[in-house]
């Protein structure tokens, strides 16, 4: 599927792969890959400026961790983070009923 | 593999304007992807041009700034409406109103009470504007740099 499909939609995406538990950047890429049986092709990097955006809108928060040696950054959904995922589903379902209506 | 295209990122993100922490922090996150990457595929491809990630964090990194700095700017002008509200409250309690025009230079008088009247409501509106347009485009992904010019013109008139 191309990138171009996801504009719109990322946002929803991402805080559908962290509702199920804290995730780093690249844990969060591979949740949607698994998910989707690797459907969906992104530039793995622009999840970053994404998950900027929604951790400054207060949908996310986040905090260091290490791996190894490494620094982590991990992301968890926030009270108003997990009331936006709620809205974002239904009206998902409501838009792809119509969809299925019109287009079946 | 991985340090060069770190290099090339942090060059890039400096070349944007991201520096210190913001910049430290990207890099430690684009480190760590990376390495999961190199392990899992062989290959650090599928991150995406360093270029474009810089691009993109910076444009997103300067509309929260710059939301952020409206908001900020806004709040300094209502506490300095407030405080203004109080100081002539309490001008009004004391020695009654003051009478600018009386002041042993007429034009002084003059212009000081067009400073006190007029600035205050430029500082207002223009303050006004900037939230208005802010609260109209937050949510958002990254705003255009024009429109973040607009912005910012405002909150500093304010």
């Amino acid at each position: 599927m191309r990138a171009e499909v996801l504009k719109g939609h990322l946002d929803f995406l991402l805080l559908a792969a962290i509702s199920r538990g804290p995730l780093h950047g690249y844990g969060i890429v591979e949740a949607i890959s698994e998910r989707t049986g690797g459907e969906l092709e992104l530039a793995e990097g622009t999840v970053y400026p994404a998950l900027y955006r929604l951790e400054g809108a207060g949908l996310l928060a986040s905090s260091w961790t290490t791996a190894g040696r490494r620094k982590r950054r991990v992301y968890r959904l926030t009270r108003r983070g997990r009331a936006r995922l709620a809205r974002e589903r239904t009206e998902w379902k409501t838009f792809a009923g119509v969809m299925e209506a019109v287009t079946a | 593999m991985i340090e060069p295209y770190l290099a090339d990122l942090a060059r890039e993100l400096k070349a944007r304007g991201v520096r210190g922490r913001s910049a430290a922090r990207v890099l430690a996150e684009a480190r760590d992807h990376l390495v999961e990457l190199e392990r899992a595929y062989g290959s650090i491809d599928r991150f995406g041009p360093s270029e474009r990630i810089a691009r993109e964090v910076a444009a997103q990194l300067a509309t929260t700034r710059t939301f952020r700095a409206t908001y900020a700017a806004f709040a300094a002008l209502a506490l300095t409406a407030a405080a203004y509200l109080v100081f002539f409250a309490s001008i009004n309690q004391g020695s009654g109103s003051p009478d600018l025009f009386s002041a042993r230079h007429e034009a002084v008088g003059v212009a000081v009470t067009i400073g006190l009247v007029l600035f205050p409501q430029i500082a207002f509106v223009a303050g006004c504007l900037a939230l208005f347009r802010a609260l109209r485009l937050r949510g958002g992904s990254a705003v255009s740099a024009e429109e973040l010019l607009v912005i910012r013109r405002r909150a500093a008139v304010a």
